[in-house]
């Protein structure tokens, strides 16, 4: 018998080991067969089926055996598809990692002991630097800047990362060859290295090369799911096996299949391939076997396992509300996924901070439901000369939270601290039109002259030009007075968390913040709870839980899926509130690049995104069909978007890229990137425009940036062509939403937010006017025409606006909405003694 | 002794080799990263005006080479020595130096020593599980090789190794504390219990390296002559396995567990996404994403260093305990 046949006689005898093999071939089968012969694709959503009872993805069913996944793809041909690709994928990495490491091993092997010793020693040292960096973080690193990253570029950067540690096993099974009789013997006679090498040592690390390999292919599927997971591998619409486990994540308790299935598949697989690293171990290694194996015991351990999952396998249902609170003290619970960052409104821009500091910090001025400016801490304030002037009149008897007095000159040192030109402030330039800005912002002038203080408690804004939108300003955190105690200078190692609003701030850690009531506070939004507890950093599905245990009063960041939960279940009906919030999420389309370049084309795309479909993804969608979202003062009757497939298709035709649909020739000859974020929703959402787009013609490619790569190529102008665009104005007026963004005014500034880079002069000499406009009603008139201009245009697509659910306890009475969509923490009352409890 | 100690003292001098070592090359890869960290300090509304002033105040706008020239000369400094001593942290006589966090906005030391804590204590638990579990479930395997409990003891850790690890987190946390309500779900408050589902999940995974590992030693010990000879001559079954079995299995899993340790004290990101563990991991993947290179460079430094210890432990050790080493230590 050869050898080979003898090996494979001792493989078959080793039970686990056929086992192993066994698996593998029914995965690799799986992977390879299926795809040909099922009648689903895996990249295309069928919206018709309809959803689970809790409104979680499609149940398993005869035409779909699995389901289908949130974007209501088939999951058998998703799983297929994903198989391949990662088996793939790991096979071609492993592949990378044996060549490379042999070659660097054996390279040290032969250096070592002669005159080059050093390289041996050299190498040796590296392997050991590199086996010391943490490995996730590098494949991570190289991931994010390869951000084209297709299949291939992660198999090369797995395989190219992942050949250390066999290079020193090669090494030192090289270095022990070498010192062997008949090596030493040939190289006696004169041999040559090189054919030593070729002909005495490669086939004796056939071996070793066989079984680490195999052992290599099993990490390697497993280093691609972890990668999937962390959303730095395979981009959508592809499957792979990790990014459909991080696809389903929110979805384990809706819809267990979605995470089993490929977490199944990647365990056969890796399980299998172990299996036969070992039983090759011992037949080529000629180890004795460890024990003798009589039972099947894999396929025991591994059908104990599916029958414990099936039978945990039933949907999630919500517990029944709480009747009465596990705790009795006037403290509001709440919990947010994000980490705020420090709580000095000279700093503060993200939402998640704003919507604590602004509790902490009284603003000057505030919104009311309606979007109008109503006086904070200022009692009044006047527009005077033309717009040229601003007076703001304090309230009397204002204190800081340390018990200073609040008067006219704080306002004026707090908002010289937040344009300090030291300052890393986010949002300094918006106080441009005031006298005296530019010196002040150079360091030329020691005061911001603009600001004046006339008397103990008014002060004088002067601008150097008429600006209608200048009082909207006085509502930003950056001229919300700090105290005294403040730095003159804004540092986000220190910030200024002492100001004058109706909550003080007594706890700010990793974990928790924790304010309470300031009881001298003087103005109308007192608070009523005496403490508001936020546990930060919490994941949306802990919330939940959380929540369900009493230990949260309000969930304000609940899941997608347990957002349907919450709506469709009738025992919670009673206790949960939308909050629409101002923000439009769309699509921007970038006029400078082809094909956007044709007002046909992008006219095209907003008649063919089609949002009706997107509820279904996630209750919390609704379409928006205006640029000018609601929630602000708009026009009450604007241009509404449609979708009309017939129209979207004779406008690309118009454009000379006409589109069959039946036989899909046609359309944009070229790929065309999208840009957008990791987020879930904003993948599934891409996603779902792919196909839509697909329709017409247009084929688009997501690329998935981090955010920080997101932020760096839209303000480049010839990158990128379209892309994910979620606008929320500042403050609630149209000249918050046009201006900015759609006007060529806001090409100056850089970087521009005008990522379509478009320039009309008709709807900027309407910006110009709207400005000037001190009569209301002619105002939004102005802006009533701009928006007809700009949807016919399309530079900027809207598609969805995302509702936030809120549910309080019953013990909650209410949870009323403040200005901009978010909460107004002040009026909920949280007292739980007995009295309180609301029925 | 002095060969000995010459010896120690090369090795020492390679673990710090490779602290540095391995710091340099963090401080290359993010660098080298797309994208701008100064544009993230200050947010995505700021004018290109506030970006450079931004760029200019954390000395990002110098050239790389020098960056990292300095980065090296503030790691470790003089507390009077010039410039700004804000992200500092006392250390003995000097300051030790990690920048700041574009990010956090906070000192890297500040930022990394609130986390350090609890990555060491679930570095520990972990390794407490993998010993226990490790050792325990070989110990069943080795004394009965070959029986139905050997076979399942070695399924269930090849098993567990082919598990992704946050497919086993997932599934223990769904079981232990979501259905079953045992143990809390995740890492975040005063609750002690919230270290058993993140140690178990990682442990879990490593007490399988240990299992085969062990078992091997042990059923080699136990099958040996001299524990024959042991027990013939009176000695309990537990003193066989204790002596005869455990030490020299022990010996074999020390460098396994101890390099473990080291890896652990880098922080376990995945783990630590999942169960909101505050430690190093869950730092790291937000700042290569977010393109903080001084908290990368930290939480590297950090492992290299907590490996470099281990290693250097190792070494310490192997020559304490086996004398041949020692007379042949050159």
């Amino acid at each position: 018998m050869t050898r080979a046949a003898l090996a494979w006689q001792r493989f078959r005898g080793n039970r686990p080991a056929m086992f192993g093999l066994v698996l593998l071939v029914a995965v690799v089968a799986f992977a390879v067969f299926v795809p040909l012969a099922w009648p689903h694709a895996p990249n295309t959503s069928d919206f018709s089926l309809p959803s689970s009872d809790v409104g979680g993805p499609p149940p398993p069913s005869f035409a779909h055996p699995l389901g289908a996944d949130p974007i209501f793809r088939d999951l058998v041909a998703r799983l297929a598809a994903g198989a391949q690709l990662s088996l793939g994928l790991a096979a071609v990495a492993t592949l990378l990692a044996v060549t490379l490491g042999t070659a660097v091993g054996l390279g040290a092997a032969v250096t070592a002991g002669t005159r080059l010793a050093l390289i041996d020693r050299m190498v040796l040292r590296a392997i050991d630097v590199a086996l010391a960096f943490p490995y996730l973080l590098l494949v991570t690193a190289v991931g994010v800047s390869l951000d084209r990253a297709g299949p291939l570029a992660i198999a090369v950067t797995l395989g190219a990362t992942g050949w250390v540690g066999l290079a020193r096993l090669v090494r030192e099974k090289a270095v022990s060859l070498f010192d062997s009789e008949h090596v030493l013997a040939a190289r006696a006679l004169g041999v040559a290295t090189r054919l030593v090498v070729w002909r005495h040592v490669l086939p004796g690390l056939r071996g070793l090369l066989l079984v680490t390999g195999s052992q290599s292919l099993g990490q390697m599927v497993l280093a691609e799911a972890v990668l999937g997971y962390l959303t730095v591998g395979v981009g959508p619409p592809r499957s792979s096996l990790g990014r459909m486990l991080q696809e389903s994540e929110h979805y384990l308790g809706a819809q267990p299949m979605l995470v089993a299935a490929p977490a199944l598949v990647i365990v056969l697989t890796v399980l299998g391939i172990a299996r036969v690293s070992d039983g090759l171990g011992e037949v080529l290694e000629q180890r004795a076997r460890s024990s003798p194996a009589r039972l099947p015991v894999d396929a025991l351990v591994l059908g104990g396992l599916l029958t414990a999952m099936l039978g945990l396998s039933e949907p999630e249902r919500l517990e029944a509300p709480l009747a009465t609170s596990p705790v009795t003290d006037d403290t509001l619970r709440l919990a947010t996924a994000a980490t705020p960052a420090a709580l000095d409104p000279a700093l503060a821009f993200d939402g998640a901070t704003l919507a604590v500091d602004e509790l902490v910090h009284a603003r000057l001025v505030g919104r009311n439901a309606l979007g109008e400016l109503r006086p904070e801490l200022a009692e009044r304030f006047l527009v005077e000369a033309e717009g040229t002037r601003v007076r703001v009149v304090l309230r009397r008897d204002l204190r800081f939270h340390d018990g200073e007095p609040l008067v006219a000159a704080d306002v004026k040192r707090s908002i010289e601290r937040a344009l300090h030109p030291s300052t890393p402030s986010p949002g300094a330039s918006y106080f441009e039109a005031l006298v005296g800005f530019e010196a002040y912002r150079s360091g030329r002038a020691r005061e911001l002259t603009g600001i004046e203080v006339v008397s103990e408690l008014e002060v004088l804004f002067k601008l150097a030009r008429r600006d209608a939108s200048f009082p909207a300003l006085l509502g930003l955190g950056f001229a919300s007075p700090v105290c005294r105690s403040a730095s003159a200078v804004a540092e986000p190692s220190s910030p200024a968390t002492c100001g004058a609003g109706p909550y003080r701030l007594v706890e700010h850690d990793e974990e928790r913040i924790v304010l309470e009531r300031f009881d001298a506070f003087v103005g109308e939004r007192r608070g009523r709870a005496r403490r508001l507890e936020w546990l930060v950093g919490v994941p949306v599905r802990t919330q939940r839980y959380r929540f369900e245990r009493g230990e949260l009063d309000l969930l304000t960041e609940a899941s997608g899926i347990d957002t349907q939960r919450f709506v469709a279940d009738p025992r919670w009906s009673s206790q949960v509130t939308w909050l629409e919030q101002p923000v439009v999420d769309g699509i921007f389309l970038n006029t400078r690049v082809v094909p956007f370049d044709d007002p046909h084309v992008r006219r095209a795309v907003a008649l063919a995104v089609d949002a009706s479909v997107l509820p279904r993804l996630r209750p919390s969608l609704t379409a928006a069909t205006r640029i000018l979202p609601p929630g602000i003062a708009r026009p009450t009757n604007g241009p509404e978007r449609v979708t009309d497939l017939a129209a979207a298709l004779e406008e690309m035709r118009i454009a000379g890229h006409p589109f069959d649909p039946e036989s899909g020739v046609g359309g944009y000859p070229y790929t065309i990137d999208y840009i957008t974020v990791p987020s879930s929703l904003d993948q599934a959402v891409a996603e779902v425009y792919q196909q839509q787009l697909a329709r017409i013609g247009l084929r688009i490619h997501i690329r998935l940036l981090s955010f920080a790569s997101y932020l760096a190529e839209l303000s480049r102008p010839g990158a990128c062509a379209m892309g994910w665009r979620a606008w929320q104005p500042d403050f609630p007026d149209p000249s918050a939403v046009i201006d900015p963004l759609l006007t060529s005014a806001a090409l100056a500034s850089e970087p521009t937010q005008n990522v379509s880079f478009y320039a009309n002069p008709k709807v900027d000499a309407l910006v110009a006017a709207a400005r000037e406009e001190t009569e209301p009603s002619r105002r939004l008139a102005h802006y009533a025409d701009a928006e007809r201009l700009l949807a016919d245009d399309a530079p900027w697509v809207p598609v969805y606006a995302n509702r936030s659910l809120v549910v309080r306890q019953r013990w909650i009475a209410s949870a009323p909405a403040g200005s901009d969509g978010r909460l107004d923490l002040t009026a909920i009352g949280a007292s739980k003694s007995a009295e309180a409890r609301a029925p | 002794m002095k060969p000995l100690l010459a010896f120690l003292l090369r090795r020492l001098v390679w673990s710090l080799t490779l602290v540095v070592g391995v710091g340099s090359l963090a401080f290359f890869v993010t660098r080298a990263l797309p994208g701008d960290p100064a544009r993230l300090i200050v947010g995505p509304r700021a004018s290109a005006a506030d970006v450079e002033r931004a760029r200019v105040l954390h000395g990002l706008d110098r050239p790389l080479p020098i960056q990292f020239v300095r980065y090296w000369q503030r790691l470790v400094h003089h507390p009077s020595s010039a410039g700004e001593h804000r992200s500092c942290k006392p250390l003995g006589p000097m300051h030790l130096d990690l920048g700041t966090s574009h990010r956090h906005q906070k000192s890297v030391v500040a930022v990394l020593g609130a986390r350090a804590p609890r990555t060491l204590e679930l570095a520990l638990a972990t390794t407490l599980v993998q010993l226990v579990v490790g050792l325990g479930l070989a110990t069943l395997a080795a004394r009965r090789r070959g029986s139905v409990i050997d076979q399942v003891a070695t399924a269930s850790s090849l098993l567990a190794v082919s598990t992704p690890t946050f497919v086993l987190g997932v599934l223990l946390q769904y079981v232990l504390a979501y259905r079953l309500g045992w143990l809390p779900l995740d890492g975040g408050g005063s609750d002690r219990r919230a270290l058993v589902l993140p140690a178990l999940t990682l442990g879990l995974y490593g007490a399988a390296f240990v299992v085969r590992l062990a078992r091997e030693e042990l059923g080699a010990a136990l099958e040996s002559d001299y524990a024959s000879a042991a027990a013939a001559r009176g000695a309990s079954p537990l003193r066989v396995l204790f002596v005869h079995g455990w030490r020299n299995a022990l010996g074999a899993m020390l460098p396994l567990l101890l390099l473990e340790l080291g890896a652990l004290v880098g922080g376990a990101v995945v783990t630590e996404k999942l169960f909101r563990w505050p430690g190093l991991g869950s730092l790291t993947v937000d700042a290569v994403l977010y393109r903080d290179a001084p908290i990368v460079f930290g939480v590297v430094m950090v492992s290299a260093a907590g490996i470099a210890a281990a290693s250097f432990a190792l070494d310490v050790l192997r020559v304490a305990l086996d004398p041949r080493l020692r007379r042949r230590a050159t």
